[in-house]
């Protein structure tokens, strides 16, 4: 085990060359959908078990079915509503079990990146020929479905060996989701090419919300007007990215989705917001910001 | 690697789920019932009366249960409180808004405190099925000739209780092995209340017999809510009032619809939580077209009109 990540450089964000978004936006709105799905009865190999309490625990499975039967489809009137395209982080066997998900997805022209098979495998410990099969298996699985090849990648369930961001970078993925440490995409540092990190969140995750700080249905809302009321003030100094990451079980439930309808709304009401999907910020920051910033931070 | 490694097999990736036990119909792929009077949403409150094993800690460990050192009188005594007085209150509320109460009973409670059995039957409340007793799950760990005899058990306990036989289910902790849903069938059974997976009624696969599911909401289930995430009375009332408003909308413009509440008697019985709940209930109630039936009335609805 590493006693530092040792994956990219410090630099703190006042001391960074000014980064300029398409059109001058101040700020990029990323939304995110996680579309999971988590299986009954999973193979068991690691320390975590998917459903800690009895086997099978239907309540704990059926609540996150809910998110598919009803959830998601609330999500997408919403978003549909504020002309945001989400980036859905995908379980690629969804594309499989509920594939009508996965084509109203992509009739809405949101952005497919990868997210394991199901949300209960995990690759950490996993040796690395089993953990190339899962990013070849995600990869052959979205280019069937979508005719193109991924850019974008988080692990399933944020598990991660030491050697998956250089996997990445070797199959061309763009961007990892993985890392938290900023407000501004970042070079990471991997074994070839190129990846970059942007900023996805725990802290405007709905999971990490309601699930772990435990926070009503409203609250979600106020937290993410707050925050973004923060990022477009900063924007206007140097880019911001600004994430908002949502599992249709949580956000989709009807005593939680206004939360999201009415942020949503506050954002959309301001001039110089780019709503982007993931892989367009990618393409953006790699082709506007990676060198400079390099250059400057001295990333390797 | 090995190619039968199970870690990296997926024998069940396939179109609709990893089971057999319902299938795969989102809401917006299927006929949605028709509610008397045209309701937009079916009210469904169920209360559920729990007897909890004193000595019940472990993994299999009911929420809510005893879970402090043996012997621990605090929790126990504080479930106790529902029975000997937060139910009445609950029952009051219910009864002065006209919301239909589902009175959900273990068979340990019909045995025990045969007094709150008969309040809910003077009351002319239908009684389901709550397993045998808090602790007693049902999971893959039992041996079917087990729980068959915990299913017996428990729909003699409240059939007897209701002078007729019961026709619904709500499992312990909402737990379901492999066989439960057969096993139901089998005691005579007709709706179940385990699931949380959706906002409509719909048909559960039961062994060739015929099991309707009454989705009960798992976010504003009150233990879930207010015991486990620790929202207060009046952040639950809020949440149940935007729940009612969104579902009411959707029932008006794309078919009936379910907003299933649980209201357990010793969290909202409490006298400071009791106006919550009658407020909560209230801003159920001012829509309209919100038709508040009890579980089997509500199956039979959804079965005639399905």
């Amino acid at each position: 085990m590493l006693c530092d990540p040792g994956r990219w450089v410090y630099s703190a964000i006042v001391d960074r060359p000014r980064l300029t978004l398409p059109n001058d936006a101040r700020l990029a709105l990323w939304v995110v959908s996680n579309h999971e799905f988590y299986e009954l009865d999973p193979p068991l190999r690691n320390v975590r078990r998917p459903w800690p309490r009895v086997q099978p625990d239907t309540l704990a499975y059926g609540y996150r079915d809910y998110g598919n039967r009803v959830g998601v489809w609330r999500v997408m009137d919403v978003l549909d509503r504020y002309g945001i395209r989400a980036s859905i982080s995908l379980n690629v066997a969804l594309c499989d079990h509920h594939p009508e998900i996965t084509e109203a997805s992509l009739e809405r022209g949101w952005e497919f990146y990868c997210h394991g098979i199901y949300n209960t495998r995990y690759l950490f410990e996993m040796p690395e020929a089993e953990e190339r099969a899962v990013i070849e298996d995600c990869i052959e699985t979205v280019v069937r479905e979508t005719g193109r090849r991924p850019a974008g990648w988080l692990s399933p369930a944020l598990t991660n060996t030491e050697r998956t961001l250089d996997l990445l970078a070797e199959y061309r993925f763009t961007y990892t989701c993985d890392l938290f440490h900023d407000d501004q995409p970042f070079p990471v540092r991997v074994k070839s090419g190129r990846l970059i990190s942007i900023p996805y969140t725990l802290e405007l995750n709905d999971v990490i919300v309601y699930n772990s700080f435990l926070y009503t249905g409203r609250h979600y809302g106020e937290m993410i007007r707050d925050q973004f009321d923060v990022l477009y003030r900063e924007g206007a100094e140097s880019a911001r990215v600004m994430c908002i990451s949502l599992h249709p079980y949580l956000v989709g439930q009807p005593n939680k989705l206004h939360a999201l309808d009415q942020a949503l709304a506050h954002i959309t009401s301001h001039e110089g917001v780019w709503l982007a999907t993931g892989e367009e910020i990618a393409a953006w920051y790699l082709e506007c910001c990676y060198d400079e910033v390099a250059r400057a931070v001295g990333h390797e | 690697m090995s190619p039968d490694d199970p870690y990296l097999a997926y024998p069940l990736r396939r179109r609709g789920y990893d089971h057999d036990r319902y299938e795969w119909e989102p809401i917006g792929s299927r006929p949605l019932p028709t509610w008397p009077g045209d309701a937009h949403a079916a009210l469904l409150v169920v209360v559920p009366l729990q007897w909890f094993r004193f000595d019940g800690h472990g993994a299999l460990a009911p929420l809510g249960g005893p879970s402090k050192e043996y012997p621990d009188y605090r929790e126990w005594s504080w479930k106790d409180y529902g029975m000997r007085v937060g139910l009445f209150r609950v029952l009051d509320v219910l009864e002065r808004l006209g919301v239909r109460a589902t009175v959900a009973a273990d068979a340990e409670t019909c045995r025990r405190y045969p007094r709150a059995l008969d309040e809910a039957r003077a009351r002319g409340l239908e009684l389901a099925v709550h397993g045998k007793s808090a602790n007693d799950l049902h999971h893959d760990g039992l041996s079917e000739a087990q729980e068959r005899a915990l299913i017996a058990e428990a729909v003699e306990a409240v059939s007897q209780a209701a002078g007729e036989p019961a026709r619904g289910w709500l499992s312990p902790s909402r737990t379901q092995s492999e066989r439960t849903a057969s096993l139901l069938v089998e005691h005579g059974l007709d709706y179940v209340l385990d699931w949380a997976n959706d906002d409509a009624p719909y048909r559960l696969n039961a062994g060739g017999g015929q099991l309707v599911s009454l989705p009960l909401s798992y976010e504003l289930h009150d233990v879930n809510a207010i015991w486990q995430l620790r929202h207060t009375a009046p952040e639950w009332a809020e949440q149940v009032a935007d729940a009612a408003a969104l579902i009411d909308t959707e029932g008006r413009e794309e078919g009936g619809r379910l907003l299933a509440l649980t209201v357990t008697p010793w969290l909202l019985g409490q006298p400071h939580r009791i106006p919550h709940l009658e407020r909560a209930l209230a801003r159920v109630t001012e829509h309209e077209r919100v038709w508040s039936g009890s579980g089997t009335a509500i199956v039979e609805a959804f079965c005639a009109g399905t």
